[in-house]
């Protein structure tokens, strides 16, 4: 009693007995190893496959049986030959057609490496003598260390040459039955010597210097070919080590940005630039175009360590496809994200002053709210004891306050405050104007600014941003101090004061002319206009 | 191993020239090119075949039509092509100055050799 598997050769059914069956489908992978390069493999391979079925069909019914036994897989196999033996024809018929003309092949020499055979492959392709690619590497890894990363590109890219006939391609010579037989007694002549082939090179000096030196070099080459293996298998620990530290600290970041553990994102630029809709698509598309490469380059450094094959093609492909799947995607949203940008709004609310003739303009050099004040302006109040901290200076939100003063038309001092925002619509942008808050501090004469405009918590960041302007009467004068100069738009603050080490803090006195403001003390102007 | 290596290179041109002969007669499938060709005793194995027709084929000397069969999936039949025909004129031609000058060079072998035997006749009854 066999076994009997139910096998579909190119949509007909036939019933196989199982050792025949492993006959069979080792034949069969042979064949498609065989055309595995070639263009034209799929057909060929399709062809065989059809004849092969033809073939078993007619011996079924010749003898009347259903299923198909061993005899029968080595009689059909037989009859249509072993891929070795059509290698012969084949070949010599490819020559026919291509001429004599031989095209050197670019493969990894691993029977000649120190790493992983890139140097010696591309000195077989170009007639060179693998030393000196060697060296060239050796000092793009020292200058620039770029040569690090091309090395490990040309790893991944370049072949393998496993069969005799990549040897022989790879090294520009013709697979023929003559040559077979060379590369054969040099493969045996390898073998003999016990050496490898990076000794062999040095051996023409070992054979001047005499048998001792030789026997010390033979050991150094095995020493350092021992040193250069555990270097290698070193710097592959190290990379998956740091790899997997990468990929958790990604995983993590990329978890708190979901907001796993907070139930809510993060409300600190530049994460509020994305619409809440968008954030998991975005966040999690950049997170995989970031995840892939790493992984690949985890999943080589695993392949280098423990010697295990390349990564199966179908999966390189699907990685290849959902990385740029998720670029694609990121790139979308991205664009999106940018498209709520598209229209700027803008309102403005003015502000009378009480009038003196005098004012002090400074910056407010708090560096947080009350809670009052943070309740006022709809600001989170249950983190810092109640007050929020202004950023200020070391604030990591793009500028949204800007200063200018101008002459007033009347005799009544005003500010003006201009609050603009972005948005997708007119609506949306002039929605998210009107939540700017901004924050002056006017005591009698003493005016104060924030260096910052703020927005409700929660809210999204699409370039909210405060412009004030200042309007005085003629003669009126002002004190300014030149932390203001950061902010001040339409004039130069340091114009106005001496020429000293600290005058970042000085204060410099100003008066609202016909033409404009000027400097109070003249001659002070002119000394800085003419520096 | 240089002798093995001159009879690949003597058959591989004729292996060629031979199907496309076989197949200029009409159309055939690839099993009855085959047998013909064991007839012709050149080939072994018909795995040796699918990779060369689909060459030529793809080379645009070779054309096929798909046919239904009873016994299995259906059959690739082969014809020449126009240019399939060209090039077959041309390798006759060629084949035909090949067989002239093998022809030439073997009876002049042949007529060499009995000229020397009768050199060797007459220095022995000399």
């Amino acid at each position: 009693m066999n076994k009997t598997i139910i096998i579909n050769i190119n949509g007909i059914v036939f019933h196989i007995e199982e050792d025949a069956y492993d006959v069979l489908i080792t034949y069969m992978n042979e064949v498609k190893q065989h055309f595995g390069n070639s263009t034209d493999s799929y057909e060929i391979v399709n062809d065989i496959e059809n004849r092969l079925a033809e073939m078993f069909s007619e011996k079924l019914s010749a003898s009347g049986k259903e299923v198909i036994v061993l005899a029968e897989v080595e009689e059909v196999t037989a009859q249509m030959g072993k891929p070795s033996d059509f290698d012969l024809a084949d070949e010599t018929a490819f020559e026919s057609a291509s001429g004599s003309r031989t095209e050197r092949k670019l493969f990894r020499d691993t029977d000649d490496r120190i790493i992983g055979g890139v140097c010696a492959g591309i000195g077989h392709y170009f007639d060179l003598e693998p030393r000196w690619i060697r060296v060239l590497f050796l000092v793009s890894f020292l200058v620039f260390g770029s040569g690090l990363f091309l090395y490990l590109l040309l790893w991944i890219v370049m072949p393998k040459a496993t069969t005799r006939a990549d040897k022989m391609a790879m090294k520009g010579e013709k697979p023929n039955l003559q040559n077979f037989k060379k590369s054969f007694d040099e493969e045996m002549q390898a073998v003999k010597d016990n050496f490898g082939k990076a000794q062999q090179e040095v051996q023409p000096f070992l054979q001047r210097l005499g048998r001792f030196i030789e026997q010390l070099f033979s050991h150094l080459g095995k020493f350092l070919q021992g040193t250069g293996k555990i270097l290698l298998k070193l710097a592959g620990v190290f990379i998956i080590g740091i790899g997997i530290i990468v990929l958790f600290a990604l995983f993590v970041a990329l978890l708190a940005l979901l907001g796993i553990w907070t139930g809510e994102g993060f409300e600190v630029f530049p994460f509020t630039i994305v619409n809440p809709e968008y954030q998991v698509i975005l966040y999690t598309s950049a997170f995989m175009v970031v995840l892939i490469p790493l992984v690949s380059l985890i999943l080589l450094a695993i392949r280098v360590l423990f010697n295990r094959p390349s990564l199966n093609r179908n999966i390189s492909f699907g990685l290849l496809i959902t990385w740029l799947v998720a670029l694609s995607t990121g790139l979308y949203y991205g664009f999106k994200t940018g498209g709520e940008f598209k229209e700027e709004a803008r309102f403005t609310e003015s502000i009378p002053l009480n009038p003196y003739p005098v004012y002090y303009l400074s910056l407010n050099d708090e560096k947080y709210l009350s809670r009052e004040d943070s309740l006022a302006y709809g600001l989170k109040s249950d983190s810092f004891r109640g007050r929020i901290i202004i950023n200020g200076d070391d604030s990591d939100m793009p500028e949204n306050f800007e200063l200018s003063i101008e002459k007033g038309e009347g005799k009544q001092p005003e500010m003006v405050l201009e609050y603009r925002a972005n948005g997708k619509t007119f609506q949306k942008a002039l929605a998210s104007a009107k939540e700017i808050k901004y924050r002056f501090i006017q005591k009698d004469s003493i005016l104060q600014f924030d260096p910052e405009s703020y927005t409700k918590s929660g809210a999204l960041w699409r370039n909210q941003r405060v412009k004030v302007i200042l309007k005085v009467p003629e003669n009126t004068r002002l004190i300014i101090n030149a932390r203001l100069n950061n902010y001040l738009n339409n004039y130069n603050l340091y114009d106005c004061l001496p020429d000293v080490a600290n005058r970042e803090k000085m204060d410099g006195e100003w008066i609202m002319k016909a033409e404009g403001l000027s400097c109070k003390n003249d001659s002070l102007f002119k000394a800085n206009q003419f520096k | 191993m240089i002798i093995e290596n001159t009879q690949t290179q003597m058959r591989k041109g004729i292996l060629e020239y031979c199907i496309l002969s076989i197949i200029s007669r009409g159309e055939i499938y690839a099993s009855d090119i085959i047998n013909e060709l064991k007839t012709a005793r050149l080939l072994v194995v018909e795995g040796t075949l699918y990779p060369l027709l689909t060459r030529l084929k793809n080379n645009g000397l070779l054309s096929y039509n798909w046919v239904e069969s009873t016994s299995g999936p259906p059959r690739k039949y082969y014809q020449l092509s126009q240019e399939g025909f060209q090039v077959l004129q041309q390798l006759d031609k060629t084949w035909e100055e090949l067989a002239f000058a093998v022809q030439t060079s073997l009876e002049g072998r042949k007529s060499g050799s009995k000229v020397s035997l009768t050199k060797k006749v007459k220095q022995s009854h000399e």
